[in-house]
C-alpha cells in the first residue's frame, strides 16, 4: 500500500548536468545543477529542429542513456548503480512518469480497449476497484463512455486511435506526464479535449512536460516555458515573460511565430499577459496604442543576421574513400583466408587481425550489437546441443565435439564480424555500382540482375531504418511496461508485445516506399542509366594487394 | 519527350474504396470532383484520416486499389507525378544528396553524360551544393526534404509535384527553407498540391481545399475558408467558417479577427498574411492615435 501512494505522490522532477539560466541572466550565468520542476505545474519545451526537444524527453524517461545529465524523481534516482557497478534503470523511478511519444497511436497493440488501458496499469500495484475507477476517470479525460472499453482499438479511425493512446498515457497514477507532439494531427475538438484533460490533471497536482508545434495552443497553458538551445542549453522562464521576450525564441534558433509577435505588441500596448494570449479576450481588450510594429520588424531582422549558423564537421568514413569493387574483393580474400585456418592457435590470429583491421578501420559494431550477440549465444547452444547428440543420446557431454562446432561457429563469426562493417562503411548506393560494373558484360546487364541489385542494395539501405523503428517501439513499450526485467519469460512477452506493432509500421512504411520509388520512376523505363563509372585507382590497388598479402600469409599460417 | 498539355486535370465523382487494419472495407474518398488547372498551386488540409492523403496520391498519379469515377489527368500526363512524403527515412534511397539525385536520374533514364550537369543544377536549385557530399546524419530534416525534391524533380520540366505533409515534422526556418523551393519550381510553371494540416501555411492568394471524411468540404480562397462569407449571419461564428466545420483548429490570429469583426472593431476583409496584420495593428494604432487628438 506505502509503496502504491510513493507511486502516484507528487514529487518534483529534478535534473542536474545540464547547462541552464534562469529568465535574461546572460550565458555567463550558466548553471549545471538544480533545476527543478515542480508538481502541479505545466511544462512547455521549445526549441528548433534537431536541438533534441525528444531525446531530452527521452533521456527523462529513462529510455536513452543520460550521457552526463542527473535525473530523480523526488527521492528516486532514475539511474542506479547496481552491485556489479553497472548502471540499472530504476524501477520505481520510471513508475512516477507516463509518456505518450509522437504518433502514441503505433504502439498500441491489444485488441480492445480495456486490455490496453490494464497494459497501461500493470505496473502500478492496484486493486480492482482502483484500476476500475482509473479506467472510468481515464476515458471520461479523452471524453468518451465506458461503452468505449470494449472497443478495438484497431477498427477507430486515425483521431480516435490518437485519443486512444491518450487515455492509456492517463490512465496511470503517475505523478508525471510526458507528452510529444500530442496534437499533431488531431482535430479542433481533441485540441480543446486535451488542454482541458491536462489543466485538470494540474490541479490533482501532477507534473506536465509537454513539446508541441501548435505554440498558441500550448503555451497559453504553461507555467513553465523551457528554450532548447541548439548548443544544448535551456533558459528556463515563464509564459508572461516570453510574451515579453519574443527574442529569446530566436536566440534558440527558432523563428518567432506570427502571432506570438502580434500578441507581444498588444502587451507592449498594456494588455495583460492572460488578455494576450486569449485571442477572444485580446480582441475585447484591443484599443491601445500601437507603436511598436516598425521597430519590432527591425529587431527581427538584426536578430536574424546574429544567429550563428550550425557547427559542421564532415569527416566521412575513410574506407569510402576507395573503390567499392576493391573493398569486396579484399573482404572475399580475407575471409577466404580466415576459413582456411584449421586450428584454434591460427583462429586466436585471425581474431586478433579481425580485431586490428576494425581498430584501423575505426569501425564500431556498436549498431549490431543485439546481432553479434544472438550469434554468439546460439553459436555455444547449438555446439552444446550437438555435443549432446554426438554422444549417442546418453547422458555424456562430448567435450571435443562441442569444441570441435564451436570452431566452425568461431570461424564464422570473424568473417560475419568483417562483412558486418561493410554496410556501415559503404553506401548502398556505390554498393549497387560496384555490384553492377562486376556484373555487367559487353555493357549490358540482364533484366533480372538488375532487379537483383535494386532489391539487395535496397535491404542495404533500409536495415538501418528498421532497426531504428524497432527501437523506437522497445523504448515506447519500456515507457508503458516500466520492466527492465532480464528474465526470460519477461523478454519474450515484450518481444511478443512490440512484434505487432512494429510489425504494422513495417507494412505502413513498405507502402511508403513504394510510393515514393514508383514516383522515382523506378520500374518505368526498363533499366537506368549509370551516372558515374567507378574507377579503380592506385590506393585501390595498394588496398586489394595488402588484403592479399594478408589472405596468403593466413593460408601460410594455416598450413604451417 | 511528350507534348506538354495545358488541359487541366479533372476528377468526376470519385469514390476509392480502402481496406482498414483489419482488411474490412471503408470509404477513403466520397465523390469527390474537382480541377486542377495547369501552374496552379492548391493547398489541401484536413485531420488525420480525413482523406487528404489518398486524394494526393492519386493526384500523383499513384493509382489507389479500388477507385471509382472519372479521372482525366490532363496536363499531368499518364505517368505518375513526383511526390514528397511527411517522412524523409521512407524516401531516401542514397547516402548524400548527390546520390538520391543521381540515383533518381538513373531511374528516369536520363543518359550518362548528362547526369552529372542534372545533378548539380538539381543541387543548385535546392540550394543544397554545399552538403552534396554530406551523409543524412549531418542534415537537419528540412535539407533532407529538399534533396528528396530535389530527387523528384530533377529531371526536366516538373508539370506536377505534390508534397504530402512534407513539412509537417519541421519548424518554421526549415519548413521556409522547402517552401522557398518550391514556391521556385511552381513560378516557373509546376503545378503544386500541397497539402498540410497547419493553418499557418496558408497563402492568401491560393486555393484551399478542405477535406473531411473523404467529402470536399470546400473549395475556394483562402481568407473566406477561415472567415467565411461576411454578410448578415455574421454573428453564427462556427457555421460561417469552413474551417471549423471541417473540423481544425482555428489559428490564433484569424480567431481573434473573428472575434473583432463581431464586435465591429474589424472590417473585412480580415488579414491573413503577416504584413496584412501589421498594417492593420499599424492603422489601428493611427486611428486611436487621432481619436484619442480630437
Amino acid at each position: 500500500m506505502k509503496e502504491q501512494r510513493d507511486n502516484s505522490a507528487p514529487v518534483p522532477l529534478l535534473i542536474d548536468g545540464i547547462e541552464w539560466r534562469l529568465r535574461d541572466e546572460t550565458g555567463a550565468a550558466n548553471r549545471d545543477s538544480g533545476l527543478r520542476l515542480e508538481p502541479g505545474t505545466i511544462t512547455v519545451l521549445m526549441g528548433p529542429n534537431g536541438a533534441g526537444k525528444t531525446t531530452l524527453l527521452e533521456k527523462l524517461a529513462g529510455l536513452r542513456p543520460l550521457e552526463g545529465l542527473q535525473v530523480s524523481y523526488g527521492s528516486e534516482t532514475l539511474w542506479r548503480q547496481g552491485w556489479t557497478r553497472k548502471k540499472r534503470l530504476n524501477e520505481r523511478a520510471l513508475r512516477r512518469y507516463a509518456y505518450a511519444s509522437q504518433s502514441p497511436e503505433d504502439g498500441l497493440f491489444s485488441r480492445s480497449m480495456r486490455e490496453e488501458l490494464d497494459y497501461s496499469l500493470r505496473p502500478y500495484a492496484l486493486s480492482d476497484r482502483e484500476k476500475e475507477e482509473r479506467r472510468n476517470s481515464a476515458m471520461v479525460a479523452v471524453g468518451w463512455d465506458s461503452s468505449w472499453l470494449s472497443r478495438d482499438p484497431y477498427q477507430m479511425s486515425g483521431g480516435e486511435r490518437r485519443r486512444a493512446a491518450i487515455a492509456s498515457v492517463f490512465v496511470t497514477p503517475a505523478p508525471w506526464l510526458f507528452l510529444d507532439e500530442p496534437t499533431a494531427g488531431l482535430d479542433g475538438a481533441g485540441h480543446e479535449t486535451l488542454a482541458r484533460q491536462l489543466e485538470n490533471s494540474k490541479k490533482d497536482g501532477k507534473g506536465i512536460l509537454l513539446i508541441s508545434h501548435d505554440s498558441d495552443w500550448a503555451l497559453p497553458m504553461a507555467d513553465i516555458v523551457l528554450l532548447l538551445s541548439v548548443d544544448g542549453s535551456l533558459r528556463k522562464c515563464s509564459r508572461e515573460e516570453l510574451l515579453i521576450h519574443p527574442e529569446w525564441l530566436e536566440e534558440t534558433g527558432m523563428n518567432v511565430p506570427e502571432w506570438l509577435w502580434i500578441a507581444h505588441l498588444m502587451v507592449s500596448n498594456g494588455l495583460s499577459a492572460d488578455q494576450a494570449y486569449s485571442p477572444a479576450e485580446a480582441a475585447t481588450a484591443w484599443p491601445g496604442k500601437l507603436r511598436e510594429a516598425a521597430e519590432a520588424q527591425e529587431m527581427r531582422a538584426v536578430e536574424r543576421q546574429r544567429r550563428k549558423e550550425r557547427p559542421k564537421s564532415a569527416i566521412r568514413h575513410r574506407l569510402t574513400e576507395f573503390d567499392p569493387r576493391s573493398v569486396w574483393l579484399s573482404y572475399v580474400l580475407i575471409s577466404t583466408g580466415l576459413l582456411t585456418l584449421a586450428d584454434w592457435v591460427a583462429l586466436g590470429v585471425g581474431a586478433i587481425i579481425v580485431f586490428l583491421l576494425l581498430t584501423a578501420g575505426k569501425v564500431s559494431l556498436r549498431r549490431w550489437r543485439g546481432l553479434i550477440v544472438n550469434y554468439a549465444v546460439f553459436s555455444v547452444l547449438t555446439s552444446a546441443i550437438f555435443a549432446w547428440g554426438a554422444s549417442g543420446g546418453g547422458s555424456q557431454f562430448e567435450g571435443e565435439a562441442f569444441m570441435g562446432t564451436l570452431f566452425t561457429f568461431v570461424r564464422t563469426m570473424l568473417v560475419l564480424l568483417l562483412g558486418l562493417a561493410i554496410p556501415l562503411v559503404m553506401s548502398p548506393l556505390s554498393l549497387r555500382r560496384s555490384l553492377e560494373q562486376m556484373l555487367t558484360f559487353k555493357g549490358k546487364t540482364a533484366k533480372w540482375v538488375q532487379q537483383l541489385i535494386l532489391t539487395v542494395t535496397l535491404m542495404m539501405r533500409f536495415i538501418p531504418v528498421l532497426l531504428d523503428l524497432w527501437e523506437r517501439f522497445v523504448r515506447i513499450f519500456l515507457a508503458r511496461g516500466k520492466s527492465i526485467s532480464r528474465n526470460p519469460v519477461a523478454i519474450g512477452r515484450r518481444l511478443r508485445d512490440v512484434s505487432l506493432p512494429f510489425l504494422l509500421a513495417l507494412f505502413r512504411l513498405g507502402d511508403e516506399v513504394t510510393l515514393a520509388l514508383e514516383s522515382r520512376g523506378v520500374g518505368f523505363s526498363g533499366r537506368p542509366t549509370s551516372g558515374t563509372r567507378l574507377r579503380w585507382r592506385k590506393r585501390d590497388y595498394v588496398f586489394a594487394c595488402g588484403a592479399s598479402a594478408l589472405a596468403i600469409g593466413l593460408w601460410f599460417f594455416a598450413n604451417r | 519527350m511528350e507534348l506538354q498539355s495545358i488541359e487541366p486535370m479533372v476528377l468526376k465523382e470519385v469514390f476509392v474504396y480502402g481496406m482498414n487494419a483489419l482488411d474490412e472495407p471503408s470509404l477513403r474518398l466520397d465523390s469527390v470532383s474537382l480541377t486542377l488547372a495547369a501552374a496552379e498551386w492548391l493547398t489541401v488540409v484536413g485531420v488525420n484520416g480525413s482523406g487528404k492523403s489518398t486524394l494526393a496520391r492519386l493526384l500523383a498519379g499513384l493509382e489507389p486499389e479500388g477507385r471509382h469515377g472519372e479521372v482525366n489527368r490532363g496536363f499531368a500526363g499518364d505517368r505518375s507525378c513526383p511526390i514528397v512524403l511527411q517522412q524523409p527515412k521512407s524516401q531516401l534511397f542514397g547516402e548524400t544528396p548527390r546520390e538520391e539525385i543521381s540515383f533518381a536520374l538513373e531511374w528516369r533514364g536520363v543518359s550518362s553524360d548528362q547526369i552529372s550537369f542534372f545533378v548539380d543544377r538539381a543541387l543548385y536549385k535546392t540550394g543544397l551544393t554545399e552538403v552534396a557530399d554530406e551523409p543524412w546524419e549531418r542534415l537537419s530534416g528540412g535539407q533532407q526534404q529538399l534533396a528528396a525534391i530535389a530527387a523528384a524533380t530533377a529531371s526536366d520540366t516538373t508539370s506536377l509535384l505534390v508534397l504530402d505533409e512534407a513539412t509537417s515534422m519541421l519548424d518554421e526556418e526549415n519548413r521556409n527553407a522547402v517552401k522557398r523551393v518550391v514556391r521556385d519550381l511552381y513560378k516557373k510553371g509546376t503545378a503544386v498540391v500541397w497539402v498540410t494540416q497547419r493553418l499557418d501555411e496558408l497563402d492568401p492568394d491560393s486555393r484551399v481545399l478542405a477535406i473531411g471524411e473523404g467529402r470536399v468540404i470546400f473549395d475556394g480562397e483562402v481568407r473566406e475558408f477561415l472567415y467565411g462569407v461576411s454578410g448578415e449571419t455574421a454573428d453564427e461564428l462556427s457555421s460561417l467558417s469552413p474551417c471549423l466545420r471541417a473540423g481544425l483548429r482555428l489559428p490564433y490570429l484569424p480567431a481573434m479577427a473573428l472575434n473583432l469583426r463581431r464586435q465591429g472593431k474589424l472590417d473585412d476583409p480580415l488579414p491573413v498574411t503577416a504584413q496584412e496584420w501589421r498594417k492593420v495593428m499599424g492603422n489601428f494604432g493611427v486611428e486611436a492615435n487621432e481619436r484619442a487628438a480630437r
